[in-house]
């Protein structure tokens, strides 16, 4: 069990041993963040390039966080201000990178299968930030880890994730991981966004919210945009709000002890209203402390901060 | 005079032992009798759906590399697509590219457009490319949507006595970048459902029902598709179709690694889908089986995957994959017959069967590999998933119009 040098394209990479020594040690760090120096020389003179070819600030943020507490040198790149709008293509922007000597790249591309093909013009770590509809493995982890910090184990825990699941790839993320860690988990929203063959990640599917929270632990919303609506997805996002909308009504019905999450950012008003944004089970913020926390023990772990101590 | 003989000629229908007597202009000069053993004797093979990008696209490919790529294939006639820059809707067009093709190695026919520029407004000139020789119409790569200008189009070819080659994707179901299914979620891929497909086959088939026009479903992919063409066909609607050989050997859960040269529309289909080809081929629904061959520059595939144009070039192995497509449980010698004689029958054009004039034909031997590699292929492009492999299955030789066209030096005493 190792996660040193590995690539990090989805969760499924991750053996449940793995993630939860990726908990272990973000509990670790997220002690190291409520310091006075919030800082560790764990990854002293290791470049980390935060490679981002579609807009991004919190993730993209949280991961330049993360490596700087670990004294890693950070550069960013993002599609914006590169020379990919003069048309250099991803592999020739990949090329001239690498040739700086970078030891781990986090990507977000629109393009699903981006992180692997990153891989095959670099020998270093790739860690991804968010590949088109496809995974976003490190929202999972904080995800994850957020549930086994307040519940101990994931192991039985039931959640809920309500919204578009179809263009979603925090849904999915979190489907393969927590279906690793043993947890049931049941996709609720509209069947015009739930993907062909959702049920094969191993989930239960409902259209029915009130019906879908019962018994949850956790209820997860996903962020509505509203330009799906052009595409037929949802009528208004009014009507989608009185179906789908998380309300203080809809989080009685589950477990008394259960906790609001979200990927953010939020819509209020659409998939969840505020009441239930800022009320005291709603774990918005603590996610995103725990990306922090979760990102540096990923940074620390497959950068094999480990090895290093031992030298 | 000489005399080849083999105990596996292949005829067009079956294969058999036999000994074929070549007239002197043909093959060599001098007196000789050749014992071929047990290696296949074949009719050149029909490729009838290709895209030799020529005219205007000539970094993928040209008439000339493309047709050395198909002698390299044992494919001694083309059907050359009329997507090119420009495309081909005119009789001028045609009359080029005929010339052109004269100095081609291989039989090069020519499928004209529906329409003007294929932009589905107005009707192409059909009669004159007909007078011209073309040998069908298609707007391939797009789908005719205007009902009305299709029927009319039918209408226009009927008279002719040529079909209407349909491209089959309902234009707002497409979009995606693979088939919709199971694999498409997992892999997180934009994706097209079947009926996409299906939808327009069922437009065609009633459009054809209404006009008595031959049409022919180019490359079908999914197993409705597959059905409503079945029940056409029983209901006596002059519908024709093929399917794309990659489409018997690929499914779209081959796609985990994101590798663009298996990136083609339709895409690969869902193993249910495949099954129902499998049997459509076997029960005669489907007519003819095609490369598809599209090339591609690398540099035009080597990027990320939903940014990749659809296509995989095929001449080079199609032999190959017909020999592996057996391998899954179809007869060697049905498929063979839908490269050979089907095709040749059904658009009406010499060759596929080992006649009195025997001109295009080519020598195989199933038991030999070759190694598909940027060194071995003839094509100007490489988006092929076999690149980096060794096939079973190797042609030797290949002969059209009574010249050696592709062979081993060793064969230059045929």
């Amino acid at each position: 069990m190792s996660v040193v040098g590995k690539d990090i394209f989805d969760v499924d990479v991750l053996t449940s041993e793995e993630i939860t020594q990726i908990f272990e040690m973000a509990k670790e760090f997220k002690e190291v963040l409520k310091r006075p120096i919030k800082k560790v020389p764990a990854l002293r003179g290791k470049a980390v390039c935060t490679l981002f070819f579609e807009p991004s600030t919190r993730t993209r943020m949280s991961f330049e966080v993360a490596a700087k507490r670990l004294n890693a040198d950070v550069v960013n790149f993002s599609a914006s201000t590169s020379s990919l709008k003069k048309g250099e293509s991803f592999k020739d922007t990949v090329k001239t990178l690498d040739a700086m000597g970078i030891d781990l790249y986090v990507i977000r591309h629109r393009e699903p299968g981006s992180p692997m093909m990153l891989k095959k013009y670099t020998d270093a770590v790739v860690i991804n930030a968010g590949d088109g509809i496809r995974a976003h493995p490190t929202q999972a982890i904080l995800d994850g880890y957020t549930m086994w910090e307040k519940f101990g184990t994931l192991k039985g825990l039931n959640v809920t994730i309500v919204g578009d699941i179809l263009h979603s790839r925090v849904a999915r993320s979190n489907a393969k991981l927590l279906n690793i860690m043993g947890a049931n988990v049941t996709f609720c929203g509209p069947k015009s966004m739930m993907p062909f063959g959702v049920e094969n990640y191993g989930v239960r599917v409902s259209h029915n919210v009130r019906e879908a929270v019962k018994n949850a632990d956790v209820v997860m919303g996903l962020r509505m945009q509203l330009e799906r609506q052009s595409g037929g997805f949802f009528s208004s996002l009014d009507e989608y709000n009185e179906l789908y909308g998380i309300t203080s009504e809809i989080m009685k019905l589950a477990n008394p002890s259960a906790i609001f999450m979200h990927p953010g950012p939020m819509n209020r008003g659409v998939e969840v209203i505020t009441r239930v944004a800022d009320s005291e089970f709603s774990m918005v913020e603590e996610q995103v402390t725990n990306g922090v926390a979760t990102r540096m023990a990923l940074l620390y772990l497959t950068l094999g901060g480990d090895d290093n101590d031992n030298n | 005079m000489i005399t080849i003989k083999s105990s596996k000629i292949f005829d067009g229908e079956k294969f058999s032992e036999q000994t074929l007597l070549l007239e002197e202009s043909f093959l060599s000069k001098k007196e000789q009798k050749v014992d071929l053993g047990d290696l296949w004797v074949l009719p050149g093979l029909l490729d009838t759906h290709a895209h030799l990008r020529d005219p205007g696209q000539i970094w993928r490919e040209d008439i000339f590399s493309g047709t050395r790529a198909a002698a390299h294939g044992g494919i001694t006639t083309v059907f050359t697509m009329p997507n090119t820059t420009p495309t081909i809707d005119t009789e001028q067009a045609v009359l080029y590219l005929t010339e052109r093709a004269k100095k081609a190695c291989v039989n090069v026919k020519i499928v004209g457009a529906i329409t003007k520029g294929r932009k589905g407004k107005e009707l192409a000139e059909m009669g004159r490319m007909a007078r011209a020789g073309a040998v069908g119409f298609s707007d391939d790569g797009t789908f005719l949507i205007n009902s009305s200008l299709a029927r009319h189009a039918m209408e226009y070819a009927s008279e002719l006595g040529l079909p209407i080659i349909s491209h089959c994707e309902e234009p707002y179901l497409k979009g995606g970048h693979m088939r919709e299914g199971w694999y498409s979620t997992l892999y997180g891929m934009y994706a097209t459902p079947n009926a996409a497909e299906s939808i327009a086959v069922a437009r065609e088939i009633e459009l054809s029902y209404l006009t008595g026009a031959h049409v022919h479903i180019a490359h079908i992919s999914t197993e409705r598709s597959v059905k409503l063409i079945r029940q056409a066909k029983a209901d006596g609607i002059n519908i024709t179709c093929d399917v794309c050989v990659h489409h018997l050997l690929f499914q779209d859960k081959d796609l985990s690694d994101y590798d663009t040269s298996k990136k083609i529309n339709p895409p690969f289909p869902t193993s249910k889908g495949q099954e129902e080809l499998y049997c459509g081929l076997e029960d005669g629904t489907i007519d003819v089986i095609i490369t598809d061959h599209a090339p591609y520059a690398i540099h035009e595939k080597e990027v990320e995957f939903q940014s990749a144009p659809f296509g995989i070039i095929g001449f080079e192995t199609f032999l190959n994959e017909l020999l592996m497509v057996s391998k899954r449980g179809l007869p060697v010698e049905l498929l063979l017959s839908k490269v050979t004689s089907a095709p040749a029958k059904l658009y009406k054009v010499e060759g596929g069967i080992l006649g009195k004039h025997l001109t295009d034909l080519t020598i195989f031997d199933p038991n030999a590999d070759w190694f598909v590699s940027d060194k071995s292929l003839f094509s100007k492009s490489r988006n092929t998933p076999f690149l980096g492999k060794s096939l079973k299955g190797k042609v030797l030789a290949t002969y059209s119009n009574g010249k050696k066209v592709y062979g081993d030096p060793k064969w230059s005493v045929m």
